[in-house]
């Protein structure tokens, strides 16, 4: 863990450090010491500009990537231990696809740019908790809802949203790639004001999810099991599932959809860590942070100054990721 | 998924060393290569650009600051003074600028600017979005942006550096926008002249074509799929003032979507296919469901340059002559 801590902190040096705006590592720490005891630097030793383009484009960004990749993993982590599924991820319960339609009605609907900034966000999340939410009451027989049914329920409304979305694309011409950009997800419009709304959201999420650590581990040895051992196994599902997928809306409605943090960091701190989750999801929280990071950095940088949507890199790595899967489980 | 393929405690150990030692390194690297590169920004670049370059200026220019122009947005922008680096994110602002006589004074355009040949020398700021970092790196004293960038150019607005957002949606458009940037850059005379030329040039051209008699109906093909221009574009108003009848100048929006059968019912006299979607007619005339059209029978689908006919920009003179020479072909 202090490993992962010791990684996280490089990774903020460098992803501080690097940009389309050719700054040198001397430049930089110079603007930010500028920032932190004004005076206490010579003002040639960096662009007039450099400050203010560390303090209000690349840190948001940074601290956005770090805020989506911790909710993406953690949430991802507490989805494939409800679900005993190492398949299962933050998008299963309809959250990517809700999100999805929302953000394309807040994209083509143009009255809808009266509400500035927030207009998206807004509706993307109000997507995503439309989708999960009936998602689960599709799912939800007399009082009973079993696994197997929300991953059916969640499919079929997955579809549904999915089609709505596919209805909305065919029917714009010139916003067709702003909606692309963002399905691919991406941390471009990252600002203070998006981090202090998204920060809290899920900063709530991710702590509730760690609260209930003793109970996922529990509930993986089985439900019948866990009720035995004194938990409510059906509250405590549902109650995760909640919680998770409001945390993975919170931060799709500000990155658009990001894919496979969620579910391929779980597996690698699994494999490092082992399935106890009271030491799996905050270390899940921590790689997903480093993991979205250095893919935002690399996202941003490499092809400067046209940048990649973030959602490409993760799934770049994420095929690769899951054919080496596939060969140490052929070996165990 | 209790894939206990759990690495052991040694190799765990050196799995996580190994990876904090490589970020290190990559770090490095980076820190490096950023010292050889960060040539480019110089550091004594500081002050900020309202000072006068070598380049002396007329009195009667310098007269004309501070000014207050009011963009397509409807927003009141103020440059206080003559503007020296200018950056444009679009291809028709970069056209306009330089048709002003103001091409020596962009340092930034996007990549996918083609006219004129000297902007291949000029720093690429992004493609259809442009890059926020690398604008703010350029320290420009003015921004000529488009439709569409306003979230990306916040930033560079919070920091008082004018920002124009054009949005030229008719032919008159088009004449605003040379204003407004004439007017924003200190030469509303050059403006003045270059909307006379222009305007004399597409009357010339209209009233060549008026007098063949014919105005033939014509379909204008924006892409593959019958995307076509309709009332309230700039291009519907060229199609009209080549002396044609656009098929589609009642439909319901400015950009929409022809399905084959209207396509068949209208029956044109001409198709228009533009060179940057298709590379030879054959895709279009040799379409089964296009053979009865008397425009294909006829041999009168033309493909055509269609950049300058899409562009609202100082070119818009060769966009006219283009689809006025497919269409009257012996008048021109």
């Amino acid at each position: 863990m202090a490993g992962l801590a010791a990684a996280l902190f490089a990774a903020l040096l460098l992803a501080t450090a690097v940009g389309a705006a050719n700054l040198s590592p001397p430049q930089v720490v110079r603007a930010l010491l500028s920032l932190v005891a004004p005076g206490s630097v010579d003002s040639a030793g960096y662009p007039a500009w450099a400050p203010g383009l560390l303090l209000d484009l690349r840190l948001p960004r940074i601290i956005m990537a770090l805020i989506a990749g911790v909710a993406l993993s953690t949430a991802g982590a507490t989805f494939q231990g409800v679900f005993r599924n190492p398949l299962a991820e933050p998008y299963l319960l309809g959250v990517s696809a809700g999100a999805a339609v929302g953000a394309t009605i807040a994209i083509l609907w143009k009255p809808l740019a009266v509400f500035g900034v927030f207009g998206l966000p807004a509706l993307a999340f109000v997507g995503a908790i439309t989708a999960a939410f009936l998602v689960y009451k599709l799912a939800t027989f007399a009082g009973e809802t079993s696994g197997a049914s929300l991953l059916l329920s969640g499919v079929a409304v997955g579809s549904t949203f999915t089609a709505v979305l596919s209805l909305l694309m065919v029917a714009t011409q010139y916003d067709l790639r702003t909606v692309i950009v963002w399905l691919m997800g991406g941390l471009t419009t990252a600002s203070w004001t998006k981090v202090k709304v998204a920060a809290p959201l899920v900063a709530v999420g991710v702590v509730a999810m760690l609260a209930h650590a003793p109970r996922l581990n529990l509930m993986l040895m089985g439900e019948s099991r866990a009720e035995e051992l004194g938990v409510d196994a059906h509250a405590t599902r549902r109650n995760l599932l909640v919680i998770a997928s409001l945390t993975t809306a919170g931060a799709v409605a500000f990155t658009g959809l990001i894919g496979f943090v969620g579910l391929m960091v779980p597996h690698m701190v699994r494999l490092l860590l082992g399935p106890d989750h009271r030491y799996l999801l905050p270390a899940c929280g921590m790689f997903g942070a480093l993991f979205l990071l250095l893919a935002d950095t690399f996202a941003r940088t490499a092809l400067s100054p046209a940048e990649i949507p973030v959602g490409i890199i993760t799934a770049f790595v994420g095929g690769p990721f899951f054919l080496y899967l596939l060969r140490i489980r052929k070996g165990v | 998924m209790h894939d206990q393929t759990t690495l052991g405690s040694p190799m765990r150990r050196r799995a996580l060393a190994l990876f904090v030692a490589l970020l290190s390194v990559t770090w490095a690297v980076l820190a490096l290569s950023g010292c050889s590169s960060g040539a480019t920004t110089t550091t004594s670049e500081a002050t900020p650009t309202t000072e006068a370059t070598a380049t002396t200026t007329p009195a009667e220019d310098q007269a004309a600051f501070p000014v207050t122009v009011t963009d397509d947005n409807g927003v009141e922008v103020t440059v206080t003074a003559r503007p020296e680096r200018i950056v444009s994110t679009a291809p028709a602002n970069t056209e306009i600028l330089f048709a002003l006589g103001a091409g020596d004074r962009v340092v930034g355009v996007t990549s996918l600017d083609d006219y004129p040949p000297e902007v291949a020398d000029i720093e690429k700021i992004g493609d259809f979005s442009p890059n926020t970092e690398a604008i703010i790196a350029l320290e420009p004293d003015l921004v000529v942006g488009y439709s569409g960038n306003e979230e990306a150019l916040q930033p560079l607005v919070d920091a008082g550096i004018p920002v124009l957002i054009l949005n030229a949606a008719s032919i008159d458009g088009i004449y605003t926008d040379m204003t407004i940037v004439g007017n924003a850059i200190g030469e509303p005379k050059a403006a003045e002249d270059l909307i006379a030329t222009v305007r004399v040039e597409l009357e010339g051209i209209a009233n060549t074509a008026a007098e063949t008699g014919e105005s033939p109906k014509v379909f204008y093909a924006l892409d593959d799929t019958l995307w076509t221009v309709g009332p309230g574009s700039f291009v519907d108003e060229l199609i009209t003032l080549a002396g044609a009848t656009n098929v589609a100048a009642n439909g319901p929006s400015p950009y929409f979507q022809y399905t084959p059968e209207e396509l068949v019912a209208a029956d044109p006299d001409a198709v228009i296919l533009p060179m940057t979607v298709f590379s030879t007619i054959d895709a279009f005339a040799a379409d089964p469901r296009f053979a009865a059209l008397r425009a294909v029978k006829e041999g009168r689908v033309y493909l055509v340059d269609d950049i300058t006919v899409t562009r609202p920009g100082p070119r818009v003179t060769e966009g006219l002559t283009v689809l006025a020479k497919a269409l009257h072909p012996d008048a021109f």
